[in-house]
Protein backbone atom coordinates (compact mmCIF):
# COMPACT_ATOMS: atom_id res chain seq x y z
CA UNK A 1 0.00 0.00 0.00
CA UNK A 2 1.70 3.13 -1.25
CA UNK A 3 0.99 6.79 -0.90
CA UNK A 4 -1.67 6.43 -3.59
CA UNK A 5 -3.79 4.37 -1.26
CA UNK A 6 -3.56 6.86 1.55
CA UNK A 7 -4.36 9.71 -0.80
CA UNK A 8 -7.39 7.77 -1.94
CA UNK A 9 -8.45 7.33 1.67
CA UNK A 10 -7.95 11.02 2.26
CA UNK A 11 -10.03 12.02 -0.76
CA UNK A 12 -12.73 9.61 0.29
CA UNK A 13 -12.74 10.88 3.85
CA UNK A 14 -12.75 14.50 2.75
CA UNK A 15 -15.66 13.99 0.36
CA UNK A 16 -17.68 12.17 3.03
CA UNK A 17 -16.76 15.05 5.33
CA UNK A 18 -17.93 17.65 2.81
CA UNK A 19 -21.36 16.05 2.47
CA UNK A 20 -21.51 15.85 6.24
CA UNK A 21 -20.58 19.53 6.43
CA UNK A 22 -23.36 20.54 4.06
CA UNK A 23 -25.93 18.68 6.17
CA UNK A 24 -24.49 19.65 9.56
CA UNK A 25 -24.18 23.33 8.65
CA UNK A 26 -27.96 23.32 8.13
CA UNK A 27 -28.53 21.79 11.56
CA UNK A 28 -26.12 24.24 13.14
CA UNK A 29 -27.64 27.26 11.39
CA UNK A 30 -31.14 26.30 12.49
CA UNK A 31 -29.96 25.85 16.04
CA UNK A 32 -27.93 29.08 16.01
CA UNK A 33 -30.85 31.24 14.93
CA UNK A 34 -33.95 29.40 16.11
CA UNK A 35 -32.48 27.68 19.18
CA UNK A 36 -34.15 24.43 18.19
CA UNK A 37 -32.22 21.21 17.76
CA UNK A 38 -34.01 19.60 14.86
CA UNK A 39 -33.81 15.83 15.31
CA UNK A 40 -35.67 15.43 12.02
CA UNK A 41 -32.82 17.11 10.11
CA UNK A 42 -31.31 13.74 9.16
CA UNK A 43 -34.70 12.60 7.87
CA UNK A 44 -34.87 15.67 5.61
CA UNK A 45 -31.44 14.71 4.28
CA UNK A 46 -32.69 11.17 3.64
CA UNK A 47 -35.78 12.50 1.88
CA UNK A 48 -33.43 14.56 -0.31
CA UNK A 49 -31.46 11.43 -1.20
CA UNK A 50 -34.58 9.39 -2.03
CA UNK A 51 -36.14 12.24 -3.97
CA UNK A 52 -32.94 12.42 -6.01
CA UNK A 53 -33.24 8.70 -6.68
CA UNK A 54 -36.88 8.92 -7.78
CA UNK A 55 -36.33 11.98 -9.91
CA UNK A 56 -33.22 10.47 -11.53
CA UNK A 57 -35.30 7.56 -12.87
CA UNK A 58 -37.39 10.10 -14.79
CA UNK A 59 -34.44 11.96 -16.29
CA UNK A 60 -32.06 10.87 -19.06
CA UNK A 61 -29.38 8.72 -17.45
CA UNK A 62 -25.73 9.69 -17.62
CA UNK A 63 -26.31 13.32 -18.49
CA UNK A 64 -24.57 15.91 -16.38
CA UNK A 65 -27.56 18.17 -16.91
CA UNK A 66 -29.84 15.61 -15.30
CA UNK A 67 -27.61 15.59 -12.26
CA UNK A 68 -27.39 19.37 -12.11
CA UNK A 69 -31.18 19.46 -12.37
CA UNK A 70 -31.35 17.12 -9.36
CA UNK A 71 -29.03 19.44 -7.46
CA UNK A 72 -31.29 22.34 -8.35
CA UNK A 73 -34.73 20.81 -7.76
CA UNK A 74 -34.31 18.41 -4.86
CA UNK A 75 -32.92 20.90 -2.31
CA UNK A 76 -35.70 23.31 -3.31
CA UNK A 77 -38.28 20.58 -2.75
CA UNK A 78 -36.83 19.80 0.68
CA UNK A 79 -36.82 23.52 1.51
CA UNK A 80 -40.50 23.70 0.55
CA UNK A 81 -41.18 20.71 2.76
CA UNK A 82 -39.38 22.69 5.47
CA UNK A 83 -41.75 25.59 4.85
CA UNK A 84 -44.65 23.19 5.30
CA UNK A 85 -43.21 22.07 8.62
CA UNK A 86 -42.12 25.46 9.93
CA UNK A 87 -45.36 27.38 9.66
CA UNK A 88 -47.69 24.92 11.42
CA UNK A 89 -45.17 23.23 13.77
CA UNK A 90 -41.71 24.68 14.39
CA UNK A 91 -42.93 28.26 14.71
CA UNK A 92 -44.87 27.22 17.81
CA UNK A 93 -41.89 25.84 19.69
CA UNK A 94 -39.32 28.64 19.36
CA UNK A 95 -38.33 29.74 22.83
CA UNK A 96 -40.26 26.90 24.48
CA UNK A 97 -38.70 24.40 26.86
CA UNK A 98 -36.26 21.88 25.39
CA UNK A 99 -38.41 18.86 26.24
CA UNK A 100 -41.23 20.17 24.07
CA UNK A 101 -38.84 20.84 21.20
CA UNK A 102 -37.33 17.40 21.54
CA UNK A 103 -40.75 15.75 21.56
CA UNK A 104 -41.84 17.56 18.41
CA UNK A 105 -38.69 17.10 16.37
CA UNK A 106 -38.24 13.48 17.45
CA UNK A 107 -41.86 12.73 16.58
CA UNK A 108 -41.23 14.29 13.19
CA UNK A 109 -38.16 12.09 12.74
CA UNK A 110 -40.29 8.99 13.32
CA UNK A 111 -43.06 10.21 11.04
CA UNK A 112 -40.76 11.24 8.20
CA UNK A 113 -38.71 8.05 8.44
CA UNK A 114 -41.84 5.92 8.26
CA UNK A 115 -43.12 8.03 5.38
CA UNK A 116 -39.88 7.17 3.55
CA UNK A 117 -40.44 3.49 4.31
CA UNK A 118 -43.96 3.71 2.87
CA UNK A 119 -42.88 5.59 -0.24
CA UNK A 120 -39.51 4.06 -1.09
CA UNK A 121 -39.45 0.77 0.83
CA UNK A 122 -36.43 -0.89 2.37
CA UNK A 123 -34.37 -1.48 -0.78
CA UNK A 124 -30.87 -0.17 -1.11
CA UNK A 125 -30.70 2.46 -3.84
CA UNK A 126 -28.32 4.84 -5.46
CA UNK A 127 -28.19 7.42 -8.20
CA UNK A 128 -25.90 6.65 -11.13
CA UNK A 129 -23.14 9.21 -11.50
CA UNK A 130 -23.35 11.23 -14.68
CA UNK A 131 -20.81 10.16 -17.31
CA UNK A 132 -18.81 13.33 -16.87
CA UNK A 133 -18.31 12.63 -13.15
CA UNK A 134 -18.15 8.83 -13.31
CA UNK A 135 -14.52 8.32 -14.22
CA UNK A 136 -11.21 9.26 -12.67
CA UNK A 137 -9.01 12.29 -12.83
CA UNK A 138 -5.27 11.89 -13.21
CA UNK A 139 -3.50 13.67 -10.41
CA UNK A 140 0.27 13.48 -10.99
CA UNK A 141 0.51 9.74 -11.55
CA UNK A 142 -2.51 8.78 -9.47
CA UNK A 143 -6.14 8.38 -10.46
CA UNK A 144 -8.78 10.01 -8.26
CA UNK A 145 -12.52 9.36 -8.61
CA UNK A 146 -13.97 12.40 -10.40
CA UNK A 147 -17.16 12.44 -8.36
CA UNK A 148 -15.26 12.71 -5.09
CA UNK A 149 -13.24 15.57 -6.54
CA UNK A 150 -16.51 17.17 -7.65
CA UNK A 151 -17.79 17.02 -4.06
CA UNK A 152 -14.52 18.53 -2.88
CA UNK A 153 -15.30 21.48 -5.15
CA UNK A 154 -18.99 21.78 -4.23
CA UNK A 155 -18.39 21.61 -0.44
CA UNK A 156 -16.06 24.62 -0.24
CA UNK A 157 -18.32 26.52 -2.67
CA UNK A 158 -21.22 25.98 -0.27
CA UNK A 159 -19.03 27.03 2.66
CA UNK A 160 -18.01 30.24 0.88
CA UNK A 161 -21.59 30.84 -0.26
CA UNK A 162 -22.88 30.47 3.30
CA UNK A 163 -20.16 32.75 4.61
CA UNK A 164 -20.99 35.33 1.96
CA UNK A 165 -24.70 35.12 2.70
CA UNK A 166 -24.25 35.40 6.47
CA UNK A 167 -21.48 38.01 6.57
CA UNK A 168 -21.83 40.05 3.41
CA UNK A 169 -25.54 40.51 2.78
CA UNK A 170 -28.37 42.27 4.57
CA UNK A 171 -30.24 38.96 4.87
CA UNK A 172 -27.20 37.59 6.72
CA UNK A 173 -27.10 40.62 9.00
CA UNK A 174 -30.78 40.08 9.82
CA UNK A 175 -30.21 36.38 10.50
CA UNK A 176 -27.24 37.05 12.78
CA UNK A 177 -29.00 39.94 14.51
CA UNK A 178 -31.96 37.67 15.21
CA UNK A 179 -29.57 35.34 17.06
CA UNK A 180 -28.96 37.88 19.82
CA UNK A 181 -32.06 40.10 19.96
CA UNK A 182 -34.98 38.91 17.80
CA UNK A 183 -37.44 41.29 19.46
CA UNK A 184 -35.17 44.26 18.67
CA UNK A 185 -34.92 43.20 15.02
CA UNK A 186 -38.72 43.27 15.00
CA UNK A 187 -38.80 46.71 16.61
CA UNK A 188 -36.59 47.92 13.75
CA UNK A 189 -39.34 47.04 11.28
CA UNK A 190 -38.23 43.59 10.19
CA UNK A 191 -40.72 40.74 10.03
CA UNK A 192 -38.72 38.37 12.23
CA UNK A 193 -41.05 35.41 11.66
CA UNK A 194 -40.16 35.61 8.01
CA UNK A 195 -36.44 35.70 8.78
CA UNK A 196 -36.87 32.60 10.92
CA UNK A 197 -38.91 30.76 8.30
CA UNK A 198 -36.28 31.59 5.68
CA UNK A 199 -33.49 30.39 7.96
CA UNK A 200 -35.30 27.12 8.61
CA UNK A 201 -35.84 26.66 4.88
CA UNK A 202 -32.16 27.32 4.23
CA UNK A 203 -31.29 24.64 6.79
CA UNK A 204 -33.62 22.20 4.99
CA UNK A 205 -32.17 23.21 1.61
CA UNK A 206 -28.72 22.24 2.89
CA UNK A 207 -30.04 18.88 4.15
CA UNK A 208 -31.58 18.27 0.73
CA UNK A 209 -28.39 19.19 -1.12
CA UNK A 210 -26.41 16.83 1.11
CA UNK A 211 -28.92 14.10 0.26
CA UNK A 212 -28.51 14.59 -3.50
CA UNK A 213 -24.73 14.54 -3.29
CA UNK A 214 -24.76 11.44 -1.11
CA UNK A 215 -27.17 9.58 -3.39
CA UNK A 216 -24.41 9.29 -6.00
CA UNK A 217 -21.53 8.93 -3.56
CA UNK A 218 -22.72 5.84 -1.69
CA UNK A 219 -25.71 3.55 -1.35
CA UNK A 220 -28.77 4.95 0.33
CA UNK A 221 -31.30 3.12 2.45
CA UNK A 222 -33.70 3.82 5.31
CA UNK A 223 -30.86 3.98 7.84
CA UNK A 224 -28.98 6.94 6.39
CA UNK A 225 -31.13 9.61 8.07
CA UNK A 226 -30.49 8.32 11.57
CA UNK A 227 -26.84 7.70 10.75
CA UNK A 228 -26.39 11.25 9.46
CA UNK A 229 -28.18 12.99 12.33
CA UNK A 230 -25.89 11.23 14.81
CA UNK A 231 -22.84 12.27 12.78
CA UNK A 232 -24.24 15.80 12.61
CA UNK A 233 -24.56 15.92 16.39
CA UNK A 234 -20.97 14.78 16.70
CA UNK A 235 -19.94 17.49 14.23
CA UNK A 236 -21.71 20.30 16.03
CA UNK A 237 -20.42 19.13 19.39
CA UNK A 238 -16.89 19.07 18.02
CA UNK A 239 -17.14 22.29 16.04
CA UNK A 240 -19.49 24.22 18.32
CA UNK A 241 -23.26 24.53 17.87
CA UNK A 242 -24.22 27.47 15.72
CA UNK A 243 -20.79 27.93 14.15
CA UNK A 244 -20.52 27.31 10.41
CA UNK A 245 -16.71 27.29 10.50
CA UNK A 246 -16.93 24.79 13.34
CA UNK A 247 -19.26 22.60 11.29
CA UNK A 248 -16.71 22.59 8.46
CA UNK A 249 -13.79 21.66 10.67
CA UNK A 250 -15.81 19.11 12.66
CA UNK A 251 -17.07 17.45 9.46
CA UNK A 252 -13.61 17.16 7.95
CA UNK A 253 -12.15 15.76 11.18
CA UNK A 254 -14.94 13.22 11.31
CA UNK A 255 -14.88 12.30 7.63
CA UNK A 256 -11.11 11.86 7.44
CA UNK A 257 -10.93 10.28 10.89
CA UNK A 258 -13.48 7.59 10.07
CA UNK A 259 -11.85 6.91 6.68
CA UNK A 260 -8.44 6.27 8.24
CA UNK A 261 -9.58 4.46 11.34
CA UNK A 262 -11.68 2.11 9.24
CA UNK A 263 -8.41 0.67 7.99
CA UNK A 264 -7.21 -0.99 11.20
CA UNK A 265 -10.58 -1.19 12.96
CA UNK A 266 -13.01 -1.85 10.08
CA UNK A 267 -16.58 -1.81 11.48
CA UNK A 268 -15.39 -0.65 14.89
CA UNK A 269 -14.54 2.71 13.29
CA UNK A 270 -18.16 3.57 13.96
CA UNK A 271 -17.13 4.48 17.50
CA UNK A 272 -14.87 7.27 16.25
CA UNK A 273 -17.53 10.01 16.15
CA UNK A 274 -18.61 9.21 19.71
CA UNK A 275 -15.03 9.05 20.88
CA UNK A 276 -14.18 12.40 19.28
CA UNK A 277 -17.36 13.91 20.69
CA UNK A 278 -16.61 12.66 24.21
CA UNK A 279 -13.06 13.93 24.00
CA UNK A 280 -14.20 17.42 22.99
CA UNK A 281 -16.88 17.45 25.70
CA UNK A 282 -14.17 16.77 28.25
CA UNK A 283 -11.58 19.28 27.10
CA UNK A 284 -13.68 22.00 25.47
CA UNK A 285 -17.40 21.47 26.11
CA UNK A 286 -18.49 24.38 23.91
CA UNK A 287 -16.71 22.99 20.85
CA UNK A 288 -13.69 24.12 18.87
CA UNK A 289 -15.34 27.21 17.36
CA UNK A 290 -18.22 27.66 19.77
CA UNK A 291 -18.56 30.10 22.63
CA UNK A 292 -19.17 29.13 26.26
CA UNK A 293 -22.80 29.63 27.25
CA UNK A 294 -23.36 32.83 29.17
CA UNK B 1 -54.00 64.02 41.35
CA UNK B 2 -53.83 64.72 37.66
CA UNK B 3 -53.08 68.22 36.57
CA UNK B 4 -55.20 69.13 33.62
CA UNK B 5 -54.04 72.68 33.03
CA UNK B 6 -53.12 71.72 29.50
CA UNK B 7 -56.75 71.33 28.56
CA UNK B 8 -57.25 75.06 29.10
CA UNK B 9 -54.62 75.86 26.53
CA UNK B 10 -55.56 73.81 23.51
CA UNK B 11 -53.92 76.20 21.04
CA UNK B 12 -50.71 74.27 20.59
CA UNK B 13 -52.62 71.05 20.18
CA UNK B 14 -54.81 72.50 17.48
CA UNK B 15 -51.79 73.65 15.53
CA UNK B 16 -49.98 70.37 15.97
CA UNK B 17 -52.34 67.41 15.90
CA UNK B 18 -51.66 64.56 18.26
CA UNK B 19 -49.85 61.79 16.53
CA UNK B 20 -49.90 59.37 19.43
CA UNK B 21 -52.73 58.93 21.86
CA UNK B 22 -52.79 56.49 24.74
CA UNK B 23 -56.06 55.97 26.56
CA UNK B 24 -56.37 54.25 29.90
CA UNK B 25 -53.50 51.85 29.44
CA UNK B 26 -53.41 49.06 32.03
CA UNK B 27 -50.71 46.42 32.21
CA UNK B 28 -50.01 43.85 34.87
CA UNK B 29 -47.40 41.16 35.30
CA UNK B 30 -48.37 38.09 37.33
CA UNK B 31 -51.24 39.94 38.99
CA UNK B 32 -49.17 43.01 39.90
CA UNK B 33 -50.43 46.11 38.18
CA UNK B 34 -47.48 47.97 36.68
CA UNK B 35 -49.45 50.58 34.76
CA UNK B 36 -52.79 51.64 36.10
CA UNK B 37 -54.68 53.74 33.60
CA UNK B 38 -52.06 55.88 31.86
CA UNK B 39 -53.33 58.30 29.20
CA UNK B 40 -51.11 60.53 27.09
CA UNK B 41 -51.37 62.64 23.97
CA UNK B 42 -48.26 63.48 22.03
CA UNK B 43 -48.39 66.35 19.59
CA UNK B 44 -46.51 66.31 16.33
CA UNK B 45 -43.07 67.87 16.59
CA UNK B 46 -43.04 67.96 20.38
CA UNK B 47 -40.62 66.38 22.77
CA UNK B 48 -42.50 64.93 25.71
CA UNK B 49 -40.75 63.46 28.69
CA UNK B 50 -42.05 60.76 31.00
CA UNK B 51 -40.29 61.34 34.26
CA UNK B 52 -40.39 59.01 37.20
CA UNK B 53 -38.42 56.66 39.41
CA UNK B 54 -37.46 53.09 38.61
CA UNK B 55 -40.51 50.84 38.42
CA UNK B 56 -42.91 53.72 37.82
CA UNK B 57 -44.07 52.19 34.54
CA UNK B 58 -42.05 54.23 32.02
CA UNK B 59 -40.45 51.32 30.20
CA UNK B 60 -43.65 49.27 30.30
CA UNK B 61 -45.49 52.14 28.61
CA UNK B 62 -42.84 52.32 25.89
CA UNK B 63 -42.90 48.57 25.33
CA UNK B 64 -46.69 48.70 25.02
CA UNK B 65 -46.50 51.45 22.40
CA UNK B 66 -43.99 49.38 20.44
CA UNK B 67 -46.07 46.22 20.64
CA UNK B 68 -43.40 44.46 22.69
CA UNK B 69 -45.87 43.68 25.44
CA UNK B 70 -49.61 43.28 25.37
CA UNK B 71 -51.57 45.65 27.60
CA UNK B 72 -54.43 44.27 29.68
CA UNK B 73 -56.69 47.07 28.57
CA UNK B 74 -56.57 50.49 26.99
CA UNK B 75 -55.90 51.68 23.47
CA UNK B 76 -52.92 53.15 21.70
CA UNK B 77 -53.66 55.18 18.59
CA UNK B 78 -50.99 56.34 16.17
CA UNK B 79 -51.98 58.87 13.51
CA UNK B 80 -55.62 57.95 14.08
CA UNK B 81 -55.07 54.22 13.71
CA UNK B 82 -55.43 51.75 16.57
CA UNK B 83 -52.09 49.98 16.93
CA UNK B 84 -52.75 48.30 20.29
CA UNK B 85 -51.16 44.87 20.35
CA UNK B 86 -49.94 45.02 16.75
CA UNK B 87 -46.71 43.23 15.83
CA UNK B 88 -43.63 45.36 16.60
CA UNK B 89 -42.45 45.27 12.98
CA UNK B 90 -45.76 46.69 11.81
CA UNK B 91 -45.61 49.45 14.40
CA UNK B 92 -42.05 50.24 13.30
CA UNK B 93 -43.18 50.34 9.68
CA UNK B 94 -45.93 52.77 10.66
CA UNK B 95 -43.12 55.17 11.55
CA UNK B 96 -42.32 54.63 15.24
CA UNK B 97 -38.68 54.13 16.17
CA UNK B 98 -37.71 52.59 19.51
CA UNK B 99 -34.43 52.97 21.39
CA UNK B 100 -34.56 50.54 24.32
CA UNK B 101 -32.98 51.32 27.66
CA UNK B 102 -30.43 48.55 27.69
CA UNK B 103 -28.53 49.47 24.51
CA UNK B 104 -29.58 46.51 22.50
CA UNK B 105 -26.89 46.47 19.86
CA UNK B 106 -26.23 43.25 17.96
CA UNK B 107 -22.86 42.42 19.53
CA UNK B 108 -21.59 40.00 16.88
CA UNK B 109 -22.36 42.33 14.00
CA UNK B 110 -20.10 45.18 12.98
CA UNK B 111 -21.21 48.75 13.55
CA UNK B 112 -22.02 48.92 9.86
CA UNK B 113 -23.96 45.64 10.13
CA UNK B 114 -26.00 47.05 13.01
CA UNK B 115 -26.87 50.11 10.93
CA UNK B 116 -27.74 47.85 8.01
CA UNK B 117 -30.28 45.94 10.11
CA UNK B 118 -32.08 49.19 10.92
CA UNK B 119 -31.98 50.52 7.35
CA UNK B 120 -35.42 51.06 5.90
CA UNK B 121 -36.95 53.56 3.51
CA UNK B 122 -40.56 54.21 4.41
CA UNK B 123 -43.02 54.17 1.54
CA UNK B 124 -43.66 57.49 -0.20
CA UNK B 125 -41.19 59.32 1.99
CA UNK B 126 -37.90 60.93 1.39
CA UNK B 127 -35.00 59.15 2.99
CA UNK B 128 -33.85 61.64 5.56
CA UNK B 129 -31.33 59.55 7.40
CA UNK B 130 -28.51 58.18 5.32
CA UNK B 131 -25.29 56.56 6.42
CA UNK B 132 -23.44 59.78 5.57
CA UNK B 133 -25.66 61.84 7.85
CA UNK B 134 -25.44 59.30 10.66
CA UNK B 135 -21.65 59.31 10.40
CA UNK B 136 -21.59 63.10 10.40
CA UNK B 137 -23.66 63.16 13.56
CA UNK B 138 -21.74 60.32 15.26
CA UNK B 139 -18.18 60.40 13.89
CA UNK B 140 -17.13 57.61 16.26
CA UNK B 141 -19.40 55.19 14.47
CA UNK B 142 -17.64 55.85 11.18
CA UNK B 143 -14.27 55.39 12.83
CA UNK B 144 -15.38 52.03 14.25
CA UNK B 145 -17.63 51.00 11.36
CA UNK B 146 -15.90 47.64 10.89
CA UNK B 147 -15.55 46.78 14.56
CA UNK B 148 -17.95 44.40 16.26
CA UNK B 149 -20.58 46.35 18.15
CA UNK B 150 -19.93 44.25 21.25
CA UNK B 151 -16.48 45.82 21.60
CA UNK B 152 -17.81 49.39 21.83
CA UNK B 153 -18.08 51.35 25.08
CA UNK B 154 -21.47 51.85 26.71
CA UNK B 155 -21.79 55.38 25.31
CA UNK B 156 -20.84 54.28 21.82
CA UNK B 157 -23.33 51.41 22.01
CA UNK B 158 -26.03 53.88 23.03
CA UNK B 159 -25.22 56.09 20.04
CA UNK B 160 -25.23 53.02 17.79
CA UNK B 161 -28.65 51.93 19.07
CA UNK B 162 -30.01 55.39 18.35
CA UNK B 163 -28.30 55.51 14.95
CA UNK B 164 -29.66 52.08 14.02
CA UNK B 165 -33.19 53.20 14.84
CA UNK B 166 -32.73 56.43 12.85
CA UNK B 167 -31.70 54.35 9.83
CA UNK B 168 -35.33 53.23 9.71
CA UNK B 169 -36.34 56.89 9.14
CA UNK B 170 -38.99 57.00 11.87
CA UNK B 171 -41.11 60.10 12.37
CA UNK B 172 -41.76 59.41 16.02
CA UNK B 173 -38.95 58.32 18.30
CA UNK B 174 -39.23 56.55 21.66
CA UNK B 175 -36.09 57.05 23.75
CA UNK B 176 -36.14 54.89 26.86
CA UNK B 177 -33.80 56.25 29.51
CA UNK B 178 -31.07 57.14 27.04
CA UNK B 179 -28.85 58.90 29.58
CA UNK B 180 -28.84 56.05 32.07
CA UNK B 181 -25.35 54.97 33.07
CA UNK B 182 -23.59 57.29 30.64
CA UNK B 183 -20.63 59.50 31.49
CA UNK B 184 -21.52 63.22 31.75
CA UNK B 185 -19.65 64.03 28.55
CA UNK B 186 -21.63 61.43 26.62
CA UNK B 187 -24.87 62.74 28.14
CA UNK B 188 -23.90 66.12 26.72
CA UNK B 189 -23.41 64.61 23.24
CA UNK B 190 -26.77 62.90 23.62
CA UNK B 191 -28.37 66.25 24.51
CA UNK B 192 -26.87 67.86 21.42
CA UNK B 193 -28.21 65.01 19.32
CA UNK B 194 -31.68 65.44 20.81
CA UNK B 195 -31.61 69.15 19.94
CA UNK B 196 -30.64 68.29 16.34
CA UNK B 197 -33.52 65.90 15.80
CA UNK B 198 -35.94 68.30 17.54
CA UNK B 199 -34.97 71.01 15.09
CA UNK B 200 -35.72 68.62 12.27
CA UNK B 201 -39.26 68.31 13.56
CA UNK B 202 -38.97 64.80 14.98
CA UNK B 203 -41.62 63.93 17.56
CA UNK B 204 -40.00 62.36 20.60
CA UNK B 205 -41.17 60.59 23.71
CA UNK B 206 -38.32 60.50 26.19
CA UNK B 207 -38.40 58.50 29.39
CA UNK B 208 -35.98 59.57 32.08
CA UNK B 209 -35.03 59.24 35.70
CA UNK B 210 -32.56 62.04 35.08
CA UNK B 211 -34.96 64.92 35.69
CA UNK B 212 -32.46 67.65 34.89
CA UNK B 213 -31.68 66.12 31.50
CA UNK B 214 -35.34 65.56 30.70
CA UNK B 215 -36.46 69.08 31.66
CA UNK B 216 -33.62 70.65 29.69
CA UNK B 217 -34.82 69.17 26.41
CA UNK B 218 -38.55 68.53 26.83
CA UNK B 219 -41.49 70.69 25.75
CA UNK B 220 -43.93 68.78 27.93
CA UNK B 221 -43.61 66.56 30.93
CA UNK B 222 -45.56 63.66 32.34
CA UNK B 223 -44.64 62.66 35.84
CA UNK B 224 -45.43 59.05 36.58
CA UNK B 225 -45.26 57.15 39.82
CA UNK B 226 -46.68 53.78 40.78
CA UNK B 227 -48.13 53.22 37.35
CA UNK B 228 -50.16 56.38 36.97
CA UNK B 229 -49.65 59.95 35.85
CA UNK B 230 -49.30 62.45 38.67
CA UNK B 231 -48.77 65.52 36.56
CA UNK B 232 -48.93 66.54 32.95
CA UNK B 233 -48.22 69.89 31.42
CA UNK B 234 -45.67 72.10 29.78
CA UNK B 235 -42.27 72.61 31.32
CA UNK B 236 -43.25 76.13 32.39
CA UNK B 237 -46.30 74.79 34.17
CA UNK B 238 -44.16 72.25 35.90
CA UNK B 239 -41.67 74.92 36.97
CA UNK B 240 -44.52 76.85 38.59
CA UNK B 241 -45.96 73.87 40.43
CA UNK B 242 -44.04 73.90 43.67
CA UNK B 243 -45.90 71.00 45.21
CA UNK B 244 -45.26 68.60 42.35
CA UNK B 245 -41.66 69.69 42.14
CA UNK B 246 -41.17 69.09 45.83
CA UNK B 247 -42.96 65.79 45.84
CA UNK B 248 -41.66 64.11 42.70
CA UNK B 249 -38.63 65.97 41.47
CA UNK B 250 -36.88 66.27 44.83
CA UNK B 251 -36.32 70.00 44.28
Amino acid sequence: MGIEFYLFLLINGLSQGMVLFIVASGLSLVFGVLRVINFAHGSLYMIGAFLAFSLSTLLPAGSIFSFLLLMLLVPLAVALLGLGLEIPLFRRIYGKEHLLQLLLTYALLLILDDACRLIWGGDIRNVARPDLLAGSIKFFDMFLPTYNVFILVVGPLIAVGLWFLLYRTRAGNLIRAAVSHPEMVGALGVNVSRVMTATFMLGCWLAGLGGVLMSALANIDLGIGMEKIIECFAVVVIGGLGSIGGALLGSLILGVGVAFIQLPLSRAAIVFPYFAMALILIIRPWGLFGKPER
Amino acid sequence: MVNTISTYYPVAIEMNPDILKIENLVKSFNGNTVINGISLSIAQGELSAIIGPNGAGKTTTMLSIMGLNRPKSGTITYRGKDITGHAPFKIARAGIGFVPEDRRVFPDLTVLGNLDVGRRTPKNKSKKWTLERIYKLFPRLQEFSHRNAGTLSGGEQQMLTIAGTLMGNPDFLLLDEPSEGLAPIIVKVLGEFIEVIKQEGMTVLLSEQNTKFALKHADRAYIVDNGSIKFEGSIDELEQNAEIKKRYLAV
